[in-house]
C-alpha cells in the first residue's frame, strides 16, 4: 500500500513521548523523546534489544504502566479512531481510557503461556470484552467468540472454546490471545514480541495470521520485536530503538538498503547468514546495553560504537532527516555512508 | 506373528487408555489413605447433620446403673460418669465441632481472604496499615485473646464460632495477599487491563479464581486446628455451655475418671484425633494436588 494515500489518516501520532519510571536503583529513563506516526492499515516495526524501552513504550501508549511506578511523563499520544475526534491519551483519565482499550486498541503479549488465565475457560476469556464493550448477551458473545476462534485458524472452535488454556499448545494459545485482542475490532493493535516464545515454524504462521487479519480489518499495527528478520518483510516502517530513543526510523526497504545508524548496522551484521561457511564466527556487538538509570550525556551507543568520536560522548545527537528523503530519520553525528554487505548503494 | 504383535500392541494401549481414564475419574495418586480419611470425615459430617435421627440413645439421659461402664458392655462405647451414653454424646457433640469448624473457617476465609486480596492488589498505605493490624493480632497469645472475646460476646455456638473465626482472619489475609501478589504479576492480568477490564472485574475474574484454590485448600487444615481450639476452650469450660455435649467437654469431664475408667476421656480423644488427622491428611493431599495442577499450567 502506498504511504501517500494513508498518511492523511494517521491513527496514532506520538510526539516527544518521555517516560521515566521509579525503580529501586533510581529513576529509569525508559523512553526518551520518541516520536512517530502510524496510519491506518500500516505496520510499524519496533526493533531493539532487551531493555531498550520497547515494551515500556508500548504499554505507555495504552496507559498500562502502573501509576505508582511513573516518575515523570511527557509528550503526546494522539489517537484517532475513525468516527471519533483525535484525543490525547496522555491527558485522558483512566476511566475514559478503559473504554478505548479493547474496541479502539488492543495488545498481544509475548508469552502465550502466561497471557491466558489458567483457571478460566476460553469462552469466558473471549466473551468478557464482547459483553462489556459491545453489550452482547451470553449467546451472541459465544457465537462471536466461536467465529473469532475459527478466524484465527483454530480447528473445531466449537469444542475448543470450552477448554482450558493448558489443553492447548503454545501456538494455539497465541492464536487465542490474538482472537481475544481482536474481539472488539480495534483500529490499533500493539503486538509486543508476539512470536518470541514460539518456535520458528509457528512464528511464521502467527506472523502470517497477524498480517492477514491486519489486512482484513485495516488495522494499524505496532510490531515489537528484537529480531530484525521478523519485521523485515512485515513492516512498512521500522523504528530502531536503543536506550529508550528511536535512533533510526525509515521505510523498511530504505532501512535495509541505506541504513544510517551504526547501531542498526551492528544489529544487521549480527544476523547469522545461511550462506556463510559453517563455523563462521557470529558477529556480536561488543559491550553491554547501557543502564538507563541516570544516563550519561552523549550518544548512548557511543561506548559500543566503532565509529564513535569525542563529540559522541559529549553531545546527544538530535534526530535528523536524511537529505533527499522525507521519511528516513536517524540520530547520529557520523552516519554510516553505505549499507554493509550490499553491493550497490542507492543513497 | 506380526499380526499377533500388532494385536498385543492394540490391546495394551487400550488397557493403558482405560487405566488412564480410571485414574482421571478416581483421582490420580490419592491412594487408599486419602479415601479412608475422607470417608471418616464424611461419617463425622453425616453424624453432625443427622444426629437427631440416628438410632443412638439420648445423650442427656443419665442411667445411673450404667455409670462408668466400659465399651461393649451395656453401651457400645461405654457410659460416662453420669451414666450417659458416650456414643450418643459423640454423635451429638460432633455437631458443635462441625458447626464451629465450618463457621469459623468461613468467617476467616471470607473476611481474611477479601482483606488479603485487596491488600495484595492495591498495595500502598492500605496494605501497610492492614498488615500492621494483623501483625498485632497475631502477636497476641491466641488463648488470651479468645478468652477475652468469649467473655465479651458470650458462650453461644455462634459467639464462639465468630470468636474463633476472628482469630483466623490474619492467617487467611496473609495467604490471600501472598497469592494475590504473585497473580497480579502475571501477564493475563495486564492483558485483561489491556482489554479494558475494570478493577472490580479484574479482582473477580482474574485474581479471585486464582487465589481461591490455595485459600480453599488451606481450609481443611484450618478446620482441624479450629476443632482443637474449640476443645481447648471446652476443656477450660468456656465453650458451649453444658449440658450440650462437645468433644472437648467430654474429654474434660473424663479426666476425673482417668484412674478408674480411661475410656471416658479416651474415646472422645481418639475420635477428635482421628478427625483432625483426617482433616490434615485430606487437606494436605488436596493442596499438593492443586500445586501440581498449577505448575502444570
Amino acid at each position: 500500500m502506498t504511504d501517500d494515500r494513508l498518511n492523511s489518516q494517521s491513527v496514532l501520532r506520538v510526539e516527544d513521548l518521555t517516560i521515566r519510571l521509579n525503580s529501586g536503583a533510581g529513576t529509569v529513563h525508559a523512553v526518551e523523546a520518541v516520536s512517530f506516526a502510524l496510519a491506518r492499515g500500516q505496520t510499524l516495526g519496533v526493533v531493539g534489544e532487551s531493555g531498550s524501552g520497547k515494551s515500556v513504550m508500548a504499554r505507555s501508549l495504552m496507559g498500562l504502566l502502573p501509576r505508582r511506578a511513573m516518575a515523570y511523563k511527557a509528550g503526546k499520544v494522539v489517537f484517532q479512531a475513525d468516527p471519533a475526534p483525535a484525543q490525547d491519551l496522555m491527558q485522558m483519565p483512566e476511566k475514559q481510557l478503559r473504554h478505548l482499550r479493547g474496541p479502539a486498541m488492543a495488545m498481544i503479549f509475548q508469552d502465550p503461556m502466561t497471557a491466558l488465565n489458567p483457571v478460566l475457560r476460553l469462552s469466558v476469556q473471549l466473551t468478557e470484552s464482547l459483553r462489556q464493550h459491545l453489550g452482547m448477551d451470553r449467546q451472541q458473545a459465544r457465537r462471536r467468540a466461536i467465529d473469532l476462534l475459527a478466524a484465527v485458524g483454530i480447528p473445531d472452535a466449537g469444542r475448543r472454546i470450552d477448554q482450558f488454556p493448558h489443553q492447548l499448545s503454545g501456538g494455539m494459545r497465541q492464536r487465542v490471545v490474538i482472537a481475544i485482542a481482536l474481539a472488539c475490532n480495534p483500529s490499533l493493535l500493539i503486538a509486543d514480541e508476539p512470536t518470541t516464545a514460539l518456535d520458528v515454524t509457528v512464528q511464521k504462521q502467527i506472523l502470517d495470521l497477524l498480517a492477514r487479519l491486519q489486512r482484513e480489518h485495516q488495522m494499524a499495527m505496532i510490531l515489537i520485536t528484537h529480531d530484525l528478520g521478523v519485521v523485515a518483510s512485515r513492516a512498512d516502517h521500522i523504528a530502531v530503538m536503543y536506550a529508550g530513543r528511536i535512533v533510526e526510523h525509515a521505510p523498511a526497504k530504505t532501512l535495509f538498503s541505506a541504513m544510517k545508524h551504526p547501531y542498526t548496522e551492528a544489529l544487521f551484521n549480527s544476523i547469522p547468514r545461511i550462506n556463510d561457511p559453517s563455523h563462521t564466527r557470529l558477529q556480536a556487538i561488543p559491550g553491554r546495553p547501557p543502564q538507563l538509570v541516570e544516563p550519561a550525556s552523549g550518544c548512548a551507543f557511543a561506548p559500543r560504537c566503532q565509529y564513535a568520536q569525542a563529540r559522541c560522548l559529549e553531545q546527544t545527537p538530535p534526530i535528523v532527516t536524511v537529505p533527499g528523503t522525507n521519511d528516513h530519520k536517524h540520530a547520529c553525528f557520523f552516519p554510516v555512508s553505505a549499507a554493509p554487505g550490499q553491493e550497490s548503494v542507492d543513497d | 506373528m506380526l499380526n499377533k504383535l500388532a494385536d498385543n500392541g492394540v490391546v495394551r494401549s487400550r488397557a493403558q487408555g482405560f487405566s488412564a481414564a480410571a485414574r482421571q475419574v478416581f483421582g490420580r495418586g490419592f491412594g487408599p489413605g486419602f479415601w479412608i480419611a475422607a470417608g471418616w470425615l464424611l461419617l463425622v459430617a453425616l453424624c453432625a447433620a443427622f444426629a437427631d435421627w440416628l438410632p443412638v440413645r439420648d445423650p442427656l439421659d443419665p442411667v445411673i446403673a450404667n455409670r462408668l461402664n466400659g465399651p461393649l458392655t451395656t453401651n457400645i462405647l461405654g457410659a460416662d460418669g453420669l451414666g450417659r451414653d458416650i456414643l450418643a454424646r459423640l454423635v451429638h457433640g460432633s455437631r458443635v465441632s462441625v458447626v464451629i469448624a465450618l463457621t469459623a473457617v468461613s468467617i476467616g476465609m471470607v473476611v481474611g481472604g477479601t482483606l488479603g486480596i485487596l491488600a495484595g492488589y492495591f498495595r500502598g498505605h492500605f496494605e501497610r496499615g492492614l498488615m500492621a493490624v494483623l501483625d498485632v493480632i497475631l502477636a497476641f497469645p491466641w488463648l488470651v485473646l479468645l478468652l477475652a472475646l468469649v467473655a465479651f460476646i458470650g458462650q453461644s455456638l455462634m459467639a464462639i464460632s465468630v470468636a474463633i473465626g476472628f482469630l483466623w482472619i490474619p492467617a487467611y489475609a496473609r495467604v490471600a495477599r501472598a497469592n494475590t501478589l504473585s497473580v497480579v504479576q502475571r501477564e493475563y492480568v495486564l492483558a485483561a487491563r489491556a482489554m479494558g477490564a475494570s478493577t472490580l472485574r479484574i479482582l473477580l475474574r482474574e485474581v479471585l479464581p486464582n487465589v481461591i484454590l490455595p485459600v480453599l485448600a488451606y481450609g481443611l487444615v484450618a478446620m482441624g486446628l479450629v476443632i482443637i481450639v474449640e476443645s481447648a476452650l471446652a476443656f477450660l469450660g468456656l465453650s458451649v455451655e453444658a449440658p450440650q455435649p462437645t468433644w472437648g467437654g467430654m474429654i474434660s469431664e473424663g479426666k476425673r475418671h482417668l484412674a478408674t475408667a480411661v475410656h471416658v476421656a479416651l474415646v472422645p480423644s481418639v475420635t477428635m484425633f482421628l478427625t483432625v488427622l483426617s482433616l490434615n491428611y485430606v487437606g494436605d493431599r488436596l493442596r499438593s494436588r492443586f500445586d501440581v495442577r498449577e505448575s502444570n499450567l
